[in-house]
């Protein structure tokens, strides 16, 4: 009964946190002259009981720009749509329901990028094998020296060597997965951060000890390695996101990096707060994930200086 | 009888912008069977660095540990640092290491060795503990340890191991099912050897983490931990500082205890001269990386004693007064090694008092050897060239 | 054998010698006058390739080696746009979260914490359809947006000497905490860090404005930049990477670009990885 309690006062948590970050979204929105002019048509277009009669005559064709409580009582209005009947609204520029952003797109996105973290620290976690265990031999250091140079390419020119040089109409999404889990530094960030961790922990006083013990060192260095890595490639997921926004692009997948594109050139201001809210609810879910991990894990007292 | 360990010319090198610091240079003394040997001198005078390398757990990267360290134990001998020569190369004077290949042998080698027929108590023994685990899982894996270690045959140590006795080996550190039977023997193992180092209740101490418990308990935890294998040798370094008198004075009268009812031999590193006086047999006194003294405790720490190393003589002076400090203060200069001649003689009262050129001239141009002043009691200065010549 | 360990920073040194040539060159404006002069253009080609008069060839109404040569400054400055907003609030935000307890602390930290979370790209693209799409401005907050990195390890350092003896000596002293923090943690202790992230967010940021402009959301036509060279270079359909370097349809103009900016990173990200490894050795860790 404890539990569900927690669990219904931390979704309620989850729930506020949002409504209050999008709150902040919304106004940075609605600050801008341009998105003001964009949402003011659209609020007129769907919503014209929301601004009053002679306003709309006067500025239907030169200045949509409404009074800002205009804009907030849109605000309410498409929230309660969403949590009523998952009505996102309407793109501004081809006019079709928003909710199937949550569709393939999505799914495709988030696919895009969970499977490029973990492709990225997989191979990482490899490369640190290699170097840990072979790093003397010539072979292997010509090896990670390449990979490091493979891995400085940008996303731009990796991606259109794969996608022009294997010449695949439809690739399989192992290849996207792949660019983005290695180009643009992120493969090489994450093999860093990975490496001066281990090179961290492997200098620490608790490994003196637990070696003049004679303990297994697998057993006792699992919670902190499992830690440090939850805690990296928590870090590294937004970068992650970003870049399977460009490879979508590139690589013409109609995901919501395409969409965004797409909405940020045909000035679709809606479609982007969409994208906006969708992208925030991941970052804090990864995030969520990450304390979690670390409250469940490391017993040390936390330590706010 | 054969003694127990032998190290021989063992010397700790680390580059430095091209230039080859000794933290210990030619560091050669045995532990006899059921002996424990002292090892005593001012911070910085290479005391524990000896004792991490001759064991293999001192790992900083531009350094290079050579000579021989050999344990004979009961069912065959160990060499430590054998074969490590295969991963240096000398390059304009300056040794370059093979760091991965230096690291697995010697893993290889002392991970047979180091918490089952060595046991450590390590400075600071909060901060060795790790810190993920609790106390009652360190206690679990030591005992299950000793457990598997008396049920299966030993693989001949030093020697690479086959896969199965490798697969065998590493089982009971993984959460393998015990029994409930088993799992309270091991419980109550673990509450005996807390009452052990007196904790009066062991339970609230087993649930407990590392940070949880003040320095002197986790103290006297790795002290358990260390007893928990039933080692053959048992290796100090500090273990009183950073206790209250009253825990000093139980924890000597345990570790005395301990060494007598089962013979085990051992290396004590302390500052703690009184300490050192009741628990070892023989002592050893470093300075700047080097041994200068090494002789039965009785002799070294008995003030009327009539031959003694000037250093020595200025130790127990610090020690018991302030009046040692007034009469030179030694300083550690590794740099001046290159130079010809003792490195102690500007500070050294015995130099100042001779007159003769003759000994003069020695102290100044040639590194001092040891000599023999007594049964087991070696001093290296030219003065005790012939014995009992000067006093 | 050892001749070649001692070339080892030669290919590094040589293209960074080579980029502050072309920057150099860029900024004088110094070409021959027929380079300039185009052929007027056709429907057919947007494409020349490398004749006399235009030694790498002539790609939508421009020089190639002009736009080349003219692209190498604009990385540069990219670069430098980003790393003073990225210093300043990186090394403000790192040392008012490790500073004394109290709500400025909380705010800082939680900052930085927001300021971690969201991708990168994503803002800027945001920002590029609320405000307008303005190179300088975008770039500027790049800066700002990828400074909780650096803000993370100055505050990771300040933390960590915080515990050490030597800073309760540096108190006990009575020195200001303004001079304990910049010049004894931060100068004495931390700048191999702040050196090795200058290098590395030089990088990110090359490749950033690269993206935008691929985007034809940062330099657009008109201007020069290697990002946008990719761009006009990619949407050509008949051009491909897959030739021989002397066959006409060969992309030159994708790959003299992708060379820059492929080998400019790597320099950089091997520099950046270069300070780290001397800091690691100085500390001490294998």
């Amino acid at each position: 009964m404890r539990s569900l309690l927690k669990i219904a006062v931390f979704g309620i948590q989850v729930m506020a946190l949002l409504l209050v970050i999008t709150a902040i979204e919304f106004t940075v929105f609605v600050s801008s002259p341009a998105a003001r002019q964009e949402m003011g048509k659209y609020i007129l277009k769907y919503y014209p009981e929301l601004v009053d009669g002679d306003v709309v005559m006067a500025s239907q064709e030169v200045d949509t720009r409404l009074p800002l409580m205009a804009y907030w009582r849109f605000y309410f209005l498409w929230m309660t749509n969403i949590l009523k009947d998952w009505n996102w609204g309407y793109s501004q520029f081809s006019g079709e329901p928003l909710s199937h952003l949550w569709g393939y797109p999505l799914r495709t996105t988030l696919l895009l990028a969970v499977m490029g973290l973990l492709f990225s620290t997989g191979i990482a976690l490899f490369l640190v094998f290699l170097q840990r265990n072979w790093g003397e031999s010539r072979p292997v250091r010509w090896f990670l020296q390449g990979t490091r140079f493979v891995s400085s390419i940008h996303y731009i020119i990796l991606a259109y060597f794969v996608y022009y040089g294997l010449n695949l109409k439809n690739p399989p999404l192992i290849i996207p997965v792949l660019i983005i889990a290695v180009g643009n530094g992120v493969l090489t960030d994450t093999l860093d951060l990975i490496s001066e961790d281990l090179k961290n922990i492997f200098s620490s006083r608790y490994y003196q000890g637990i070696r003049a013990r004679g303990s297994n060192v697998y057993r006792h260095l699992a919670k902190p390695f499992t830690i440090s890595l939850v805690r990296i490639m928590n870090a590294k997921f937004p970068m992650l996101l970003g870049g399977t926004f460009i490879v979508e692009y590139i690589m013409n997948i109609r995901a919501m990096g395409l969409e965004t594109i797409q909405a940020v050139l045909q000035d679709d201001h809606l479609k982007l707060l969409v994208i906006t809210f969708l992208v925030t609810i991941f970052i804090l879910s990864s995030n969520f994930f990450n304390r979690l991990v670390q409250q469940k894990l490391d017993p040390r007292p936390v330590i706010e200086i | 009888m054969k003694p127990l360990l032998e190290v021989e010319n063992l010397t700790v090198a680390i580059q430095r912008q091209n230039q080859l610091l000794y933290p210990a240079y030619r560091v050669q003394f045995e532990v006899e069977v059921g002996e424990f040997v002292g090892i005593v001198g001012e911070s910085g005078s290479g005391k524990t660095v000896t004792i991490l390398s001759l064991l293999g757990l001192e790992n900083f990267y531009p350094g290079v540990i050579g000579g021989q360290v050999r344990f004979r134990f009961r069912d065959g001998e160990v060499s430590i640092l054998d074969r490590l020569d295969d991963f240096v190369r000398f390059q304009n004077g300056m040794p370059h290491k093979n760091v991965i290949g230096w690291r697995r042998s010697i893993h290889r080698i002392s991970r047979n060795l180091l918490g089952r027929k060595v046991a450590i108590i390590l400075q600071d023994s909060q901060k060795t503990l790790n810190p993920f685990l609790k106390i009652h899982q360190h206690l679990r894996e030591m005992i299950l340890h000793n457990v598997e270690t008396a049920r299966q045959p030993q693989n001949p140590p030093g020697r690479p191991l086959s896969l199965m006795s490798f697969v065998r080996r590493q089982q009971p550190a993984f959460d393998t099912p015990v029994s409930p039977v088993a799992l309270d023997a091991v419980q109550e193992e673990a509450i005996r050897l807390l009452r052990r180092v007196q904790f009066r209740e062991p339970m609230r101490v087993m649930n407990a983490y590392p940070h949880e418990l003040s320095g002197g308990m986790c103290q006297r935890i790795s002290i358990a931990l260390a007893l928990a294998t039933r080692p053959e040798f048992l290796v100090l370094d500090e273990p009183t500082t950073g206790l209250d008198v009253t825990l000093q004075a139980s924890l000597t009268d345990l570790l005395f205890e301990i060494r007598q009812r089962e013979s085990m031999s051992g290396i004590v590193i302390s500052h703690d001269l009184p300490f050192i006086s009741r628990i070892t047999d023989r002592v050893v006194v470093m300075f700047s990386g080097e041994i200068w003294e090494i002789g039965p405790v009785k002799e070294i720490m008995h003030p009327e004693f009539p031959w003694k190393h000037p250093y020595t003589r200025f130790l127990l002076q610090s020690a018991t007064s302030h009046q040692g400090a007034r009469n030179g203060v030694f300083v550690p200069r590794l740099e001046q090694r290159k130079r010809k001649g003792c490195i102690l003689r500007a500070e050294c009262p015995l130099y100042r008092q001779v007159k003769k050129a003759a000994f003069r001239k020695k102290c100044d141009t040639r590194w001092p050897e040891f000599f023999q002043v007594y049964p087991r009691h070696h001093i290296r200065c030219w003065a005790f060239e012939n014995e009992g010549s000067v006093k | 054998m050892r001749k070649l360990r001692r070339l080892k920073y030669l290919p590094i040194g040589a293209f960074l010698t080579v980029y502050f040539l072309l920057i150099l060159w860029g900024w004088l404006d110094i070409f021959p006058r027929q380079w300039r002069e185009v052929p007027p253009r056709t429907i057919v080609s947007q494409y020349y390739p490398p004749s006399v008069a235009h030694p790498l060839g002539i790609f939508f109404q421009k020089d190639l080696l002009i736009s080349f040569v003219k692209s190498a400054p604009s990385s540069f400055v990219a670069g430098t746009i980003t790393l003073l907003p990225f210093l300043v609030f990186g090394i403000l935000l790192g040392v008012g979260s490790s500073m004394k307890q109290g709500s400025l602390q909380q705010l800082c930290h939680r900052l930085i914490e927001i300021m971690n979370a969201f991708p990168k790209l994503v803002v800027l693209l945001i920002y590029a359809a609320l405000f307008g799409v303005n190179i300088y401005s975008l770039l500027i907050l790049f800066g700002i947006i990828s400074a909780p990195k650096l803000a993370e390890l100055i505050r990771g350092k300040i933390l960590e000497l915080k515990r050490e003896d030597f800073i309760d000596a540096t108190i006990a002293l009575g020195l200001p905490i303004r001079t304990i923090v910049f010049k004894h943690i931060l100068w004495y202790h931390g700048r191999n860090i702040v050196a090795s992230q200058i290098f590395y967010i030089f990088a990110m940021a090359v490749l950033m404005e690269a993206s935008l402009s691929y985007l034809n959301l940062g330099i657009r036509y008109g201007y020069y930049s290697w990002g946008l060279m990719l761009h006009y270079a990619t949407s050509v359909g008949h051009l491909s990477f897959f030739r021989w370097p002397w066959h006409p349809d060969f992309n030159l103009p994708a790959v003299l670009p992708s060379v820059g900016l492929i080998g400019l990173t790597y320099c950089l990200m091997y520099i950046s990885r270069l300070i780290q490894e001397r800091e690691m050795q100085m500390k001490g860790i294998l």
